[in-house]
Formats: structure tokens, C-alpha cells, sequence
């Protein structure tokens, strides 16, 4: 049987892989990859958490049903305003865009 | 057995994933993603959640890998010289990166879910039974989760058309 602990540091590892190229991909789209990146990590952990921790009410694996959603349509309206910004502004580069720098 | 398929499958996320963030191509990042996706199906079916894994599939690595897809399709042509290590963050990324894993490892080896001792419900969750709960204890969560999802629909739907509101 295989061990919480693999399914949490598998977890941190690809959270951590995600949290760098969210910070470090000058793509919009590219950056909404890495958050997928993430969210997945979290869900893994979820489930993980279910499966160890509560097996019988398995509150993580209902809880990671929503994360899905929330997922679901945070991709789409980042999409949107992805595809809204390339229409305005012919770019997709996120340090192009600049006009609320301080 | 189920180590070998976990480690198997632990490979193919991380070095997917790694391939994710540092591919110079868009298209290749997309489907790398859906190999990582896929591969998270088959650790949550290990770890007892057939449900989910079902629905990783067809809404994750079916559906929103496709949107992205078509989305990078329409936006960014490929352009070979732009390297991603050019960022000027790039050093400052990797700092952050490095001390946050270094204090999540930390976590982790103080907390008590390093004991071994901690065996898992060797019981596959039945699909009923989480209909069940998520209709008797969690109805008011999921009519607010289908709302959120309608107003971004809406609100997606809006931002892409380029009508004027009035």
C-alpha cells in the first residue's frame, strides 16, 4: 500500500513546478496552464486526504468536485479575457501589459 | 504492484509537467498537460476515487485542454526565439520556488502524516454514494457552484462577442 506522504510530496512537487512557470511564462495562456498545474496538485492532495483521512464521508473527493467547477470556470473566463486582450491589443505578453504600473 | 503503477505514474506527472512549463512551444506545453492530466486520473483510481478519475477525464484532459488549445491556436504564432528563461524574473522565480518547497518538505516531515502506520480504506467510494451526499449534505454548495458556473459562462460569452452593453 502506498503511503500518504508520496501522494503529498508528488503533490508539492508539481504545485511547486506550476507555481514556477505561473511566475516565470510571459504567455497569458501559458500562465493559466501552470495555474491548472496547480489546481491539479490541490486536488490530488484532496483526494489523497479523503481517501487517508475522512474514507467514509470522503469530504475531500465532494470538496475536489468544486475545485473542478471553480477550475472549470476560471479557465474559461481566463480564456476570454485572453482572447478579449489579443483582440485589443494584438499581444499576449504579460508584461505588456502595463498601464495600471504604479 | 500499486507502488510500481504510483511511481510509474509519478514519473510521467513530474517530468510531463516539467515539459509543461518548459517547452518553448505552446501546443507542445497544451499536450503535455493532457499527459499529466491523464496520468492524475490514474492516481486518483489507486487511490479509490473511480468518480473522479472519470470526471478528470472528460472534463479535464477532454474539454479544457481542447479550449486551451483552440485559444493558443488563435493567439500565439509560434515564435522560436523567444526563450523562456529570457524573463528577467526568471532567477527571483526560482528562489521563490526553491524556499516555498523547501518549507512545504519541512511541513511535511514535522506533521504526522509521514507515519507509515496510516493505512488507507481499502474501499472503492461508490459513484451513488457520492450523488447521495453531494444531494442530501451539500445541495445549497452545489446550486451556488452551477450559478458561479453560469455567470462565467455569461460573463466569458460577453467578453469574446465585442457587443457594447447600451
Amino acid at each position: 500500500m502506498i503511503p500518504l506522504s508520496y501522494y503529498l510530496v508528488l503533490a508539492a512537487l508539481v504545485f511547486c513546478i506550476g507555481l514556477f512557470g505561473a511566475l516565470v511564462r510571459k504567455n497569458a495562456v501559458l500562465v493559466l496552464l501552470s495555474l491548472e498545474l496547480m489546481l491539479n496538485a490541490i486536488v490530488l492532495n484532496l483526494i489523497a486526504f479523503s481517501n487517508f483521512a475522512t474514507p467514509v464521508t470522503i469530504k475531500g473527493q465532494i470538496f475536489s468536485l468544486f475545485v473542478m467547477v471553480i477550475a472549470a470556470s476560471e479557465i474559461g473566463l481566463g480564456l476570454a479575457i485572453v482572447l478579449f486582450l489579443y483582440r485589443k491589443r494584438a499581444t499576449i505578453e504579460m508584461d505588456k501589459f502595463t498601464e495600471l504600473k504604479g | 504492484m500499486a507502488q510500481s503503477i504510483f511511481f510509474v505514474l509519478a514519473t510521467i506527472i513530474v517530468l510531463a509537467s516539467l515539459m509543461v512549463v518548459f517547452s518553448d512551444n505552446p501546443i507542445h506545453s497544451v499536450l503535455f498537460l493532457f499527459v499529466v492530466l491523464f496520468a492524475m486520473a490514474g492516481l486518483y483510481v489507486l487511490l479509490n476515487a473511480p468518480f473522479l478519475a472519470a470526471v478528470q477525464v472528460l472534463i479535464y484532459a477532454g474539454a479544457i485542454t481542447v479550449l486551451i488549445l483552440f485559444v493558443v491556436m488563435l493567439t500565439s504564432p509560434y515564435i522560436p526565439s523567444v526563450k523562456l528563461l529570457e524573463s528577467k524574473q526568471s532567477d527571483a522565480a526560482l528562489l521563490v520556488v526553491v524556499v516555498f518547497f523547501g518549507a512545504l518538505s519541512q511541513i511535511l516531515r514535522t506533521s504526522s502524516w509521514f507515519d507509515p502506520g496510516l493505512k488507507t480504506a481499502p474501499k472503492v467510494v461508490k459513484t451513488a454514494k457520492i450523488g447521495e451526499i453531494l444531494f442530501k449534505e451539500y445541495v445549497l454548495p452545489f446550486e451556488l457552484a452551477s450559478v458561479v458556473l453560469l455567470a462565467a459562462l455569461i460573463g466569458a460569452v460577453y467578453m469574446v462577442s465585442g457587443v457594447k452593453w447600451r
